[in-house]
């Protein structure tokens, strides 16, 4: 009886198999290294400011029309700019956007003599007192001098122009229709006629926000 | 034109991403409403139309005389203290005819159409010939002042016109208000 050996054909395969984990093992051992990990362990709060500008009205403020207005009335209005967020805010502006009878928006020229609205802006370091117009105890400011009413379409400044956060700005909204002569005809208005008009007018109080700065600390 | 292509791509995203105003605004808006007050006198005639221009004298006749009844209205929305009449007169219309007796009269109480008649006594204001007479009236919005015309039956083809004027010291004057 003859026995025969047969050639085991996985052998290469272990051995090779073998060479690699060892390989593998020795490797790692290389590799191998000390991690260290720092983090904070409470999380950095970072908060975005706020700016909010409140326009409310004082007494009849803007909430009320006016009405029946001649020429030489002068009408006083109160409202609050309040800077109720949380930044400071700079460069205060006033613009007006008006729609209505022409001639109460901008001056007549030429042989059209019309005069319009004006408007004028003081402050008050304190509330006005909304019955008589006085700002007892405080300090007045032109914040914006006596102005047609069509010429703020554009923002402008007004002099006291930086609100910080929480600040109040007390104004009085001076509106008022210059003196001027008209006579009426037969009952018929003239031509370019301040009398018997209407105007719409929107006021847009804009604020900035104060300038962006760098801080080391 | 490649190289030019893609730098304007480039510059195109660039500014895409920019914010049209850096920084943010807080901001407040209100709308007001301002109207005006108008004034004005016209002259209502006997049908109880509104005359806007000239009124032109009309006589009818009934009798030996002529008359003309109307009115002057406050059509404005404001009271008035005074206004004036302008007399007008047609110069070839009255070549032959006498303005001078034309007769302006009010009456504070009622006029009787039918016999001519006023409830008080009738005041004259002018004639004619006047160039123009003064209302010292106070006048009410809506209020009226009742007035006639009258000229002798040879003389109704008159041209008499009137033009009533109101002028801004009519009504009341600048006023300060606070609210």
């Amino acid at each position: 009886m003859i026995e025969v050996k047969s050639k085991k054909s996985w052998r290469p395969f272990a051995g090779a198999a073998i060479i690699i984990s060892v390989a593998a093992i020795a490797g790692q051992s290389v590799l191998a290294s000390l991690n260290a990990t720092a983090f904070n362990t409470a999380a950095q709060n970072i908060n975005a400011g706020t700016l909010e500008l409140d326009l409310a009205n004082s007494d009849n403020g803007f909430g009320t029309s006016i009405a029946n207005v001649v020429p030489g009335d002068v009408i006083n209005r109160y409202v609050t700019l309040t800077n109720s967020g949380t930044l400071d805010g700079i460069g205060l502006t006033l613009k007006t956007a008006q729609t209505g009878t022409q001639t109460l928006i901008t001056d007549g020229t030429g042989a059209v003599t019309n005069k319009a609205l004006k408007l004028t802006v003081t402050s008050c370091t304190v509330a006005w007192n909304t019955t008589t117009g006085a700002c007892t105890g405080g300090t007045t400011a032109t914040e914006l001098a006596s102005t047609v009413i069509g010429s703020l379409t554009s923002p402008v400044a007004l002099t006291n122009s930086t609100m910080s956060s929480g600040a109040v700005k007390y104004l009085q909204m001076k509106i008022e229709l210059p003196d001027q002569n008209e006579t009426t005809i037969n009952g018929a208005l003239p031509a370019n006629t301040v009398q018997g008009g209407a105007v719409d007018v929107t006021y847009t109080f804009d604020l900035k926000q104060r300038l962006a700065t760098i801080t080391n600390s | 034109m490649k190289k030019a292509l893609f730098f304007s791509l480039v510059g195109s995203l660039f500014l895409s991403v920019l914010p049209a105003s850096a920084g943010i605004v807080g901001r407040g808006v209100r709308t007001h409403t301002a109207t005006t007050a108008a004034w004005g006198v016209s002259v209502v005639n006997q049908s109880g139309i509104v005359i806007n221009q000239d009124y032109a004298i009309s006589f009818s006749n009934t009798g030996n005389t002529s008359y003309d009844y109307f009115s002057l209205r406050n059509t404005g929305n404001l009271a008035t203290s005074t206004f004036s009449v302008l007399v007008l007169q047609d110069l070839i219309k009255n070549k032959n005819l006498s303005p001078t007796d034309v007769i302006f009269e009010r009456c504070d109480g009622t006029w009787n159409t039918t016999t001519n008649t006023c409830s008080v006594t009738p005041v004259q204001v002018a004639t004619g010939a006047s160039s123009s007479f003064t209302v010292n009236v106070p006048l009410g919005v809506n209020s009226e002042i009742k007035m006639r015309a009258q000229t002798p039956n040879n003389n109704r083809s008159i041209g008499v016109s009137l033009r009533v004027q109101v002028s801004r010291s009519s009504v009341r004057g600048g006023q300060l208000t606070n609210s």
